[in-house]
């Protein structure tokens, strides 16, 4: 079956969410403590006077927690280089060996994820595969398996859970 | 309750997994948009599973590449799965039924909105007589208006706000003519008719391509997003000029050039994302000056962003937002340390605290 084609406008966006994500779970995972910086921006959600207002939460959410990474990063560099003063190569150096260690972290997570998947009830395995591999909608993956709309979303919330679980006791 | 227990907190996962896999339906309604936000501000530990959950996505896109897992064969492996209830295996022992659930959601398309949008937007047809094979016409979009077309070729033409444009389409060549504004297009490959964009003296020619031109007042910007675009300033190229081997500087996917006074920047690697942003009505920023963003939002709506500060302005900030949505980016300044918003009627005045103090001491 021929992939469907997707539209420029969609191949732009397929990856923007998973930009801000890859960069929140990298830089809490090398910099910070986790549990500080979710504080943080809870407390500056709370802040808000007139949170109703807020027509995009999910959106909101992820701007506030990258936004805040970045306030951590920018902060940690400036504190971080004076330092190391002996050090001529300090300033290329952490850039470098995080990238190495983010690749080696993806494929890692990689390899374990494959594993997880593959615990997952056939529906639901099958689900995540033709949300992500094959980038269906709701109402595509629905006609395919012959199930709703609304049991899709299910499927889709019971692996990504399962999924969350298994990948948090990795780290 | 303790979210330390690892009951609560597989439960508190299941309903931030239930959350997204709802987000990814389609947009909320008023309801479940409240009962989402009153569920993230109920505990930081909701906001940490939630971004744990969607941190999955990007090893999730990866992990899930794989060859043998085709269409027909997961169809193939549901359809052997008789009972049709998924039980979560390996945490079946921890499941219980959360307190609060996402609501159903209700199957519905977005199609509508996005045909709202777009409704207001004029658009002038002009038939030249002299120009016998030549189609002529003529798109304009207002402040915070977009559209997107298909031309007769099969290329589309995406319209920016405040965007004038003119296609002219002739058995020999395929030109947009950009008089202000920007535009995306997304070309159909033709060999026998090149595809150019012109902005006042500066021309582009698609090679097989998708790509944005803004038009400033006083600069202009190319950036590729698919395939190969020829980019010269000055007299254009003749009109039979081999389609396919253009003249002018090639720039290629994921760079981007800029014309001022007449002069052509040598490409640079950009963030493609950035650029394009608006042909989902987005507004993307990655450490970027806040009055560099305020204005970007100010192109859009009618009702602006000041800020007199200029160690303000400077301030660098990340995020996304919709375009539109005024509010939420007003929202989100104020969550930043020693900033304030004030909603006047025909503005929002950013200031810093100290600003704030100093405009309430003297009464303005």
């Amino acid at each position: 079956m021929p992939e469907p084609k997707k539209t420029l406008v969609e191949r732009l966006f397929a990856d923007h969410r998973n930009a801000l994500q890859a960069f929140f779970y990298r830089r809490l995972k090398t910099k910070h403590d986790a549990a500080d910086l979710v504080q943080e921006v809870y407390l500056r959600i709370l802040r808000v006077k007139d949170a109703d207002a807020i027509r995009n939460p999910e959106g909101y959410l992820y701007t506030v927690a990258t936004n805040l990474l970045y306030e951590h990063s920018v902060l940690a560099q400036r504190y971080a280089t004076p330092l190391d003063p002996d050090q001529p190569f300090a300033e290329g150096e952490p850039a470098r060996s995080a990238g190495f260690e983010e690749l080696f972290d993806l494929e890692t997570r990689v390899v374990r994820l494959r594993e997880v998947l593959a615990q997952l009830p056939p529906k639901c395995r099958a689900t995540v595969h033709l949300k992500y591999q094959h980038g269906l909608s709701y109402q595509e993956i629905a006609d395919r398996l012959g199930v709703s709309p609304h049991m899709v979303q299910k499927y889709l919330g019971l692996g990504l859970a399962h999924c969350r679980r298994r990948m948090t006791r990795m780290r | 309750m303790n979210a330390s227990d690892p009951q609560i907190r597989s439960a508190i996962t299941q309903v931030a997994a239930d959350w997204y896999a709802a987000h990814r339906a389609g947009p909320l309604s008023d309801t479940e948009r409240a009962a989402f936000l009153a569920w993230i501000k109920a505990s930081p530990i909701h906001i940490e599973e939630y971004l744990g959950v969607a941190a999955l996505e990007r090893t999730l896109a990866a992990a899930t590449n794989d060859p043998a897992m085709s269409m027909d064969a997961l169809v193939e492996m549901a359809r052997g799965d008789p009972a049709g209830v998924v039980v979560d295996i390996a945490d079946s022992s921890a499941r219980f039924e959360p307190r609060v659930r996402p609501p159903r959601r209700h199957w519905r398309s977005i199609a509508a909105a996005a045909l709202a949008s777009v409704a207001g937007i004029c658009v002038l047809w002009a038939v030249r007589d002299g120009d016998g094979l030549g189609q002529v016409k003529t798109y304009k979009t207002g402040h915070g208006e977009q559209g997107a077309w298909p031309l007769p070729d099969g290329s589309t033409l995406h319209v920016n706000t405040d965007t004038a444009v003119t296609v002219r389409f002739s058995s020999a060549e395929r030109i947009v003519e950009v008089d202000h504004g920007q535009v995306a297009v997304e070309v159909a490959h033709d060999d026998r008719r090149a595809f150019h964009v012109h902005a006042g003296s500066t021309d582009a020619v698609a090679v097989g391509t998708g790509f944005d031109v803004y038009r400033r007042p006083d600069s202009t910007l190319i950036t590729v997003v698919t395939g190969q675009v020829a980019v010269s300033v000055g007299p254009f190229v003749p009109r039979n000029a081999p389609a396919g081997f253009p003249g002018g500087l090639r720039v290629a996917a994921g760079q981007q050039v800029r014309v001022i006074a007449g002069v052509l920047s040598a490409p640079k690697p950009t963030d493609v994302r950035e650029t394009t942003a608006w042909l989902e009505r987005k507004i993307v920023f990655d450490q970027r000056p806040l009055g560099a963003v305020a204005d970007e939002f100010n192109r859009y709506n009618d009702i602006p962003f000041t800020i007199d500060d200029p160690a303000l302005r400077s301030v660098t900030i990340s995020g996304a937002f919709n375009a539109a949505d005024t509010d939420s980016f007003a929202a989100f300044l104020e969550s930043l340390d020693g900033v304030r918003v004030q909603r006047l009627p025909r503005r929002f005045r950013v200031l810093s605290s100290h600003e704030e103090q100093e405009s309430t001491a003297r009464g303005t």
